[in-house]
């Protein structure tokens, strides 16, 4: 087990690398666009839409039509399967229009969720059957990186230690398998944010969490420079009667980073979670300005902290879609500031 | 109740009290005084063993009286040694020696402001069905003893566990257990406010290329981070010593200052988590100007570097202050010269800021190297 067997070469490494950079560029984040049909049709029916293809194609072209001011915002957008192949009203394939203005095409590639037998309710995430094949096909249709969402729970037995290295283990195949086809892996370990737990029981488990999805990269010869991190922030569960700051979901957020992610790592791209929009703004900011010595860039990789407000303005509606678009690129400016601890928003803390 | 035994004995999920942080706050402050900007460490903790080598080769007997006459003429060194010396790790024999002046030997360090450490492992036991790897003794009684030592004057300890590399090593059996044991060693450390200085040593033996070694170096390291992390313990109150990574002894190809330094580095980002503090080198066989050369390059490496990168030197400290003793008192100011030239030029590495005028002596390039080194 001490010989390197080859697995990538200088020009892939090279590449993989260069393009995890591209995505967190200094003010760039990613959007997550990626929602399963089942994801979106609860998003629809919160602004009373149908969930059909058409509908789901319309709601993704406000995003992508957004003007150029979103090209210094956003590095990278994640796809879902079916709208990497829809295009615009004008026939533009939704793929092209993110590459022409310089923004980058991720997929999600996992197949979702599976109970782990003889748990307390816990999960871990198919999708590597036939993964490499659709990895390569993903590759000529555009895309050059990838994401693939396991999720823990925090609870009194929970996460196992099962569930912790299960998924840290599928993570770390998911990872491999898409480094091989020139496809950057973004690595979601979600704990949720379920539960009457506080601050600090969160940044323990997010610890124990991270430590283990780093040994099962380590075991399974990942290319950590070309590769991204989505985790939680570290907040304390959504029924936790105490309140914490933004410095202290920060300070809490980046201890537990500094303890885990390897310096290697090329960025960190936070997943929302249940946040409000103005909430997960404000947290990224106090985490970039955490005075605490930060070796990877810590951005946002947003799905409903980006869109909440567009959907809401949309409902459905073709003549509110300029609204709708502007709405999100508002999101995205906001997180472009917060991602560089500029985002001044001046203690409005009624809006979190 | 029993339900609740029983959840308890599946929650891993539970901080349980390991330190307050009036600990935690102790153990930061003492590994940020040991690795402050521009100190290292004197590794003068050979064994009695050990020092019998040394001696040997200068022609001096190995009596404890010449032992202690060589470590004092190292620690009443002028006062400036603290400059570039943040810690000094002793063998338990010499905690409790004097210097010529009547002074305990930890006292003379504090009173510099450098801080007292101490070897407490018990050397290495074989792994059995392995092809002659070991593992690291010296955890029993060990608490005890790590509160002894603190009330001696410690503030931080070195456990020394030691790799090689071949066909088959370092094997996973190697590999996990002395993670393990430097875990366990770690935790006890820390329960009694002495910083752990972790040292997973991989020898230079072999003719492995740079490569091969930086390999290993990660997956010992992946191995060693998980373990540490399994056993609870406070990265920000410990430092690390390992090898640097270099081509193994009889590898035919050479490699620049310039390639050990990247292949070190890189393989240090892709283990070692930004919240350790410092990571002090250890020699290994190299001449004390190789070390402290490769140790500037490192130093230099165009890649961010969130811990401090520093030295824990042994001989690389001190050939030339032996070669200079010949255990003769009249050689005392001569011998602490050279070992203040070393030191300083050690601290300029460990900033990067070491610039070789090219003429080092004849003892600093000489090769350190002892096939298959034990204490």
């Amino acid at each position: 087990m001490t010989h390197q067997f080859p697995t990538l070469s200088e020009a892939q490494k090279r590449e993989l690398h260069e393009t995890a950079l591209r995505i967190v560029s200094p003010g760039k984040g990613i959007l997550a666009a990626d929602e399963s049909v089942g994801s979106m049709a609860k998003r629809l029916a919160q602004v009373g839409v149908e969930n059909t293809e058409e509908n789901r194609r319309q709601y993704r072209q406000i995003l992508f039509s957004a003007d150029d001011r979103i090209n210094s915002c956003i590095g990278g957008v994640i796809f879902f399967h079916e709208t990497l192949y829809q295009h615009s009203d004008n026939g533009v394939p939704f793929v092209k229009m993110i590459r022409d203005r310089g923004i980058l095409v991720g997929v999600k590639v996992d197949k979702g969720v599976v109970p782990l037998a003889g748990t307390c309710g816990e999960t871990t995430t198919q999708g590597l059957d036939g993964l490499s094949e659709r990895c390569a096909q993903y590759k000529k249709d555009g895309a050059v990186f990838a994401k693939w969402r396991c999720v823990l729970k925090i609870s009194d037995a929970n996460p196992s230690k099962l569930a912790i290295t299960e998924n840290a283990n599928v993570l770390a195949r998911y990872s491999s398998i898409c480094q091989q086809h020139g496809i950057v892996p973004v690595i979601e370990p979600e704990i949720l944010p379920d539960g009457d737990h506080d601050l600090k029981r969160c940044q323990y488990i997010t610890e124990k969490v991270l430590a283990a999805v780093y040994k099962a990269m380590s075991d399974h010869h990942v290319y950590l420079e070309g590769t991204l991190l989505k985790p939680n922030m570290v907040t304390p569960g959504h029924s936790c009667s105490t309140k914490y700051s933004p410095e202290e979901v920060a300070m809490a957020t980046v201890t537990a980073l500094r303890r885990t992610v390897p310096p290697a790592v090329t960025g960190v791209a936070f997943l929302s979670g249940g946040q409000s929009e103005e909430e997960a703004s404000v947290h990224l900011n106090a985490i970039n300005n955490c005075p605490l010595a930060k070796p990877w860039i810590l951005t946002f990789s947003f799905g409903r902290a980006l869109q909440a407000s567009a959907l809401r303005a949309w409902r459905g509606h073709k003549e509110n879609e300029k609204a709708a678009t502007e709405q999100f690129i508002k999101r995205a400016e906001v997180n472009s500031l917060a991602c560089q601890g500029k985002y001044d928003n001046h203690g409005d803390v009624g809006q979190l | 109740h029993t339900e609740r035994e029983l959840l308890s004995v599946l929650r891993m999920t539970h901080q349980f009290p390991s330190l307050s942080p009036e600990q935690k706050k102790e153990l930061s402050d003492i590994a940020q005084r040991i690795v402050a900007p521009g100190k290292g460490i004197l590794a003068a903790d050979e064994s009695t063993g050990t020092m019998g080598k040394r001696l040997q080769k200068i022609n001096v007997e190995n009596n404890e009286e010449n032992r202690r006459c060589f470590r004092d003429i190292l620690f009443s060194t002028d006062s400036s040694i603290s400059n570039c010396v943040g810690g000094v790790i002793f063998f338990h024999e010499t905690l409790y020696q004097k210097s010529d002046s009547g002074k305990l030997f930890p006292q003379v360090i504090k009173d510099k402001g450098i801080v007292v450490g101490i070897k407490v492992d018990k050397g290495t036991a074989g792994l059995n069905g392995t092809d002659g790897e070991t593992t690291t003794q010296g955890l029993d009684g060990l608490s005890e003893r790590c509160a002894q030592y603190k009330k001696d004057g410690c503030d931080f300890a070195k456990w020394r566990c030691v790799l090689k590399i071949s066909d088959g090593c370092p094997s996973a059996l190697a590999i996990a257990e002395n993670a393990n044991v430097l875990a366990r060693y770690a935790s006890i450390c820390q329960q009694n406010g002495l910083v752990p200085i972790v040292e997973p040593e991989i020898l230079p033996d072999g003719d492995h290329d740079l490569q091969r070694c930086q390999y290993v170096t990660e997956k010992v390291l992946a191995a060693v981070y998980k373990a540490l992390s399994d056993h609870h313990v406070y990265l920000e109150g410990t430092l690390l010593k390992p090898n640097m990574v270099t081509a193994g002894h009889s590898c035919t190809k050479k490699f620049t200052p310039q390639e050990v330094g990247m292949a070190t580095v890189t393989a240090l980002r892709r283990t070692v988590p930004a919240s350790v503090p410092g990571i002090c080198f250890l020699s290994g066989g190299q001449s004390e100007e190789e070390a402290s050369v490769n140790l500037n390059a490192i130093n230099q490496v165009p890649l961010h570097r969130p811990w401090k990168l520093t030295f824990s030197y042994g001989r690389a400290l001190q050939a030339s202050a032996l070669a200079a003793w010949q255990g003769k008192a009249a050689n005392k100011k001569a011998t602490q010269d050279v070992f203040l030239n070393r030191a300083k030029i050690n601290g300029l590495a460990a900033k990067g800021e070491y610039k070789p005028t090219g003429s080092a002596d004849q003892a600093s390039m000489q090769s350190l190297y002892t096939a298959s080194y034990v204490y």
